[in-house]
């Protein structure tokens, strides 16, 4: 039968007039989940830190793109690829032998790694790592930064298809994580006693982290929901949950397993069978004794130029303090005379807005060139894996004579999500990162003396508290940074959205974006006074992880899964380079931290915690009534 | 190819229980009646009742709608069946009614929702019934899901238990405009009220007023008289200090006073003229709920061509079916069946027509188990369009354009 009148033709003004509300309702959608962050770190760097803000016009340019960029990703990720993975995932089951399915499962587990690169936030998260200090970790991120890849890669592969078998089989998802989650706590403490291994710590489980990003979470649960259609019981709303858990844990166990490996087989740098063409500068320490305390008071010491120029034309731009040292001190005719004695100018820290640089755009960045990187970026995250996807749905009901059939909705789905993710990981690099590394830099001014970010000729600002109030400061800030941040993630809304979806509401995207986002924000603040401090990040790591197989085994299984879920899902391209950009600031000001790994770790423990408690105080109002 | 047969004497039969008894409760009924079940979830309402309470996070309970199609010879044993199994007299139970289907065909093989095994058939009962009310409507308001918390707030102030709430897919014009039908939302709300006759009209005006349903795209709302039925549904969150819940104190008073006549309490007037009134509204406004039951995989096919004979709108519901049956396949895989619920409101003179195109359209490509139920629908309010231009303005979702009733 013909279907005759389906379309109504219309003129091009009532069709603006149906896209209109459609585009300022989601555009307002995301302002909503993006104000909060960027507001706060605009009132922060002016009101508290008494800083003014550089590149002003870039980083509005940047805000405004990211917002269009995330409005259209989301759209993407509901029209086109959650309902093809869910599609995918209904199909599956019915048609197909398991072991069919499990390769499927795991070959999107290795594919998405690739898509989603997080060696790359990895490698900037250990920046500062040097050969002579943590040989292993350094191997790692450069000599086998391959094979760290390859094993996160079958490690995310593993999880996949584990959290696939477990919903065949009907496991706990509680039975799964208690087990892997102890061993990874008894191989954390064995690593921990061993000077060379302790070093990985912070890399295997900040990759936990970060292997999770936009494009995989949303895939994956959608994956997950629609096997569960299939096959579950029916009576549980947290069905198609815990795959992103069980691929944020494996990779952990993956890269301690990968470097007890390489220590045992010594060949890393410096090691005995070390092959690699790194070689370890004996002359690194000894810069590295007088690089310390020049990275620290560079403004404090009158340089050599400044010196020469002193010398002709008798004149110092900088503030200075006079002093004298040694002499005789006598009293003469009532006057205290100290006679023979040095003098000495010293530079004094000086307050220099005036040298902070008053551009509004930065001049480096070319748009062209960023813009390319980031359609690159995510044309290698979206469409490999959109491709497999469609390829396997072809092949299922290929095998079972049936014809594909793709909606539009999905095709032009695919297309916004391909344009969100690029013009949001644009604006990421022209507004958000330059904001939040400029905040990163510029927090230490709270309690060290510091050159603040986009100072032209250097320069100092004084601390703004003492010591100890300026880190507690730090933190605090730390935990209001990964509050907002998470609140903005696009892979934790989307967790939301069909949370809310699942539990047909019952369990509110807010109720849930708030809970992770506030233990995100407590993980982010522990994580700050771990680095303020100097504190060893296992003292950190265990006692929550401790607390959480705890929480595990009282909680209820539904909030389990949405607790473990939404905790793989928290790190992403928004909070990620936020925090990193102000751990690394923070740490460079505290002597003998050299990197940033740890934070995102705790960044991720908090939230459990956070939404299992939130489930318990849930279920003891409930068992009230 | 399968025709369709005409069956009469079906009753729908819907329960509402919460989401940790369904197991239980379908191996029961299961095990000792023919029927099947279709089921999806839903969400009840947890109120607060002190100003603290704002501070904690409360979830509203999940709850499972489950639907049985009931020949009318085994009715009535089988809800109270029902209602012992999942002890339905008890505050905060569930709920679960009944309605008469208008008409009934399907195409399945077997019988839709009832396997042919008749060496089951209902057990001896050895309980006195439980009595139910036969003065229940279900009023079920389709809005947007911005608006249903403000709907839900109004209804249980105008005296409704706590609604249960369900999302759909909606159906309607917004199909109609080719690509730009991205712009239409995932998802809608129907919040679903059982009411007492005499708490209808107001529970309805409060749904109405506050779902915004006037407006344009506000929504729909509707009433389905239920033949009998009984609610119990959990509202509030009580203190632990108080023995009894609002909804038990109400429900005391109710049996004290034989009625529930003084729940009213706005005029004397109104209850005075309280029969008048309610046989009055009967007589208008009646149309027709058309559901379509169908496998899943079905459904956009099936939507694209109920849309182009020209019926307005529809609403889409999945759902799971649950048969007694031990369908595992040969590698002990519990493969579950999906059926879509498709409930199209419409004028009663074109139902008929409708139904044997779209029956037509079943066996023309060759659909197995398929069904069609009519229900009875009353009062319907939704935003009518001025009708300047009978061309184009009529068509909006879930709006059955020429039912020509003036709108309550």
């Amino acid at each position: 039968m013909k279907t005759p009148n389906l379309n109504i033709q219309l003129s091009i003004w009532q069709k603006l007039s149906i896209l209109w509300p459609y585009i300022t309702e989601n555009f307002l959608a995301q302002l909503k989940s993006i104000w909060f962050i960027v507001v706060y770190l605009a009132l922060f760097q002016v009101l508290v830190l008494g800083l003014p803000i550089v590149y002003t016009l870039m980083i509005s340019v940047g805000i405004l793109i990211v917002i269009i960029g995330l409005m259209l990703f989301m759209e993407g990720l509901r029209l086109g690829l959650m309902p093809l993975g869910e599609t995918i995932g209904a199909i599956l089951p019915r048609n197909t032998p398991l072991w069919g399915v499990l390769l499927f499962a795991f070959i999107l587990g290795i594919g998405a790694t690739f898509a989603e690169p997080a060696i790359a936030v990895l490698r900037s998260a250990g920046a500062g790592v040097r050969a002579d200090q943590a040989p292993l970790l350094f191997s790692l991120l450069n000599d086998f930064s391959g094979e760290l890849v390859t094993v996160v890669g079958i490690g995310v592969g593993l999880a996949v298809l584990l959290g696939v078998l477990r919903f065949y089989r009907n496991w706990s998802l509680k039975l799964l994580i208690l087990p892997i989650v102890s061993l990874l706590v008894v191989l954390s403490l064995v690593a921990n006693s061993n000077p060379q291994l302790k070093e990985v710590l912070g890399l295997a489980w900040d990759c936990g982290a970060v292997t999770t990003g936009p494009v995989t979470v949303p895939l994956v649960l959608a994956l997950g929901i629609g096997v569960c259609r299939i096959l579950g019981d029916g009576d549980t709303s947290n069905a198609g949950f815990g795959i992103v858990t069980l691929a944020s844990l494996f990779p952990i166990l993956a890269v301690l397993l990968l470097s007890f490996y390489h220590y045992l087989n010594d060949d890393y740098v410096g090691a005995d069978n070390y092959a690699g063409a790194y070689k370890l500068e004996q002359t690194v320490p000894a810069q590295n004794g007088e690089q310390a305390p020049l990275l620290l008071d560079g403004g404090t010491v009158f340089t050599e130029h400044e010196y020469q120029r002193y010398l002709a034309s008798g004149e110092l731009n900088s503030k200075y303090q006079v002093e004298y040292r040694g002499g005789d001190t006598r009293l003469v005719d009532g006057e205290i005379v100290v006679s023979d004695a040095q003098i000495v100018l010293k530079k004094s820290p000086s307050p220099i807005p005036a040298l902070i640089s008053d551009d509004t755009w930065n001049p480096a960045v070319e748009i062209s060139s960023d813009l390319k990187v980031s359609v690159l970026a995510s044309v290698r995250a979206i469409v490999p894996l959109s491709i497999f996807l469609l390829f396997s749905l072809w092949l299922i009901l290929f095998l079972n004579k049936e014809k594909l059939k793709i909606a539009h909705e999905v095709i032009i789905g695919i297309t916004f999500a391909l344009a969100g993710m690029s013009l949001f990981m644009l604006g990421l690099s022209l507004g958000l990162t330059p904001l939040g590394s400029q905040l990163g830099g510029n927090i230490p001014t709270a309690f060290a003396n510091v050159t603040p970010w986009g100072a032209e000729h250097g320069g100092m600002v004084a601390a703004k508290f003492n010591s100890v109030t300026g880190k507690i400061v730090a933190i605090i800030f730390g935990f209001f940074l990964g509050y907002g941040a998470t609140l903005a993630e696009p892979a934790l809304n989307a967790l939301g959205n069909t949370v809310e979806k699942v539990t047909v509401g019952a369990f509110r995207k807010s109720l849930l974006m708030h809970s992770v986002a506030f233990g995100v924000g407590l993980g982010i603040a522990a994580g700050v006074t771990k680095i303020a401090f100097n504190l060893p990040l296992v003292n950190l790591l265990l006692p929550p992880y401790a607390l959480l197989l705890f929480l595990t085994l009282k909680s209820s299984e539904e909030f389990v899964n949405f607790g473990w879920d939404s905790a793989g899902v928290t790190t992403g391209p928004i909070t990620v380079p936020l925090v990193l950009a102000m751990g690394l600031g923070v740490g460079a000001a505290v002597p003998g931290v050299s990197d940033g790994f740890g934070i995102l770790a705790l960044a991720s423990v908090g939230p459990i915690i956070t939404v299992l408690s939130v489930g318990l105080i849930v279920a003891r109002i409930n068992r009230e009534d | 190819m399968e025709n369709f047969i005409e069956k009469s004497g079906i009753s729908l039969v819907s329960l509402i229980i919460p989401q940790a008894r369904m197991h239980y409760c379908m191996a029961q009924v299961l095990e000792q009646w023919p029927y099947e079940a279709i089921q999806f979830d839903c969400r009840g309402t947890m109120t607060r009742e002190h100003w603290f309470q704002k501070f904690l996070p409360i979830m509203n309970p999940e709850c499972e709608y489950l639907q049985f199609l009931v020949s009318d010879e085994d009715l009535s044993e089988f809800v109270q069946f029902c209602i012992k199994v999942n002890d339905l007299h008890l505050p905060g139970a569930g709920a679960i009614f009944t309605t008469r289907c208008l008409n009934y065909s399907t195409n399945a093989a077997e019988k839709c929702l009832k396997r042919e095994d008749d060496s089951k058939h209902g057990p001896e009962h050895s309980y006195s019934p439980v009595r139910l009310k036969n003065n229940l409507y279900g009023i079920f308001a389709l809005i947007q899901s911005g608006r249903t918390d403000s709907a839900i707030k109004a209804a249980m102030q105008a005296g409704s238990h706590g609604p249960i709430v369900y999302f759909v897919e909606g159906r309607g014009t917004r199909d109609r405009v080719g690509w730009l039908k991205i712009t239409k939302k995932p998802y809608e709300e129907v919040v679903m009220v059982l009411v007492e006759d005499i708490d209808r009209a107001r529970v309805k005006d409060a749904l109405v007023s506050a779902g915004r349903v006037n407006s344009l795209g506000g929504g729909i709302v509707f009433e389905i008289p239920m033949e009998y039925g009984l609610a119990n549904l959990p509202t509030s969150i009580i203190n632990k200090s108080r023995l009894a819940s609002n909804e038990q104190i109400i429900a005391a008073v109710d049996q004290l006073m034989g009625s529930t006549d003084w729940r009213d309490t706005r005029s004397l007037e109104s209850l005075m003229e309280k029969s008048h009134d309610s046989t009055g509204r009967n007589e208008m406004e009646v149309s027709t709920a058309l559901c379509a039951l169908i496998p899943r995989k079905y459904t956009e096919d099936f939507l694209e061509h109920v849309l182009s004979i020209g019926i307005p709108g529809a609403n889409v519901i999945y759902t799971k079916l649950f048969t007694g049956e031990d369908n595992k396949n040969e590698k002990q895989l519990h493969i579950r069946h999906e059926l879509v619920l498709i409930r199209m409101v419409l004028p009663p003179e074109k139902c008929s027509g409708y139904r044997s195109q779209l029956q037509g359209f079943c066996s023309e490509q060759e659909y197995t188990n398929a069904s069609f139920f009519e229900l009875e629908v009353r009062g319907v309010v939704h935003y009518r369009l001025k009708l300047k231009d009978q061309g184009k303005g009529l068509l909006y979702r879930g709006v059955s354009s020429n039912a020509g009733d003036t709108v309550a």
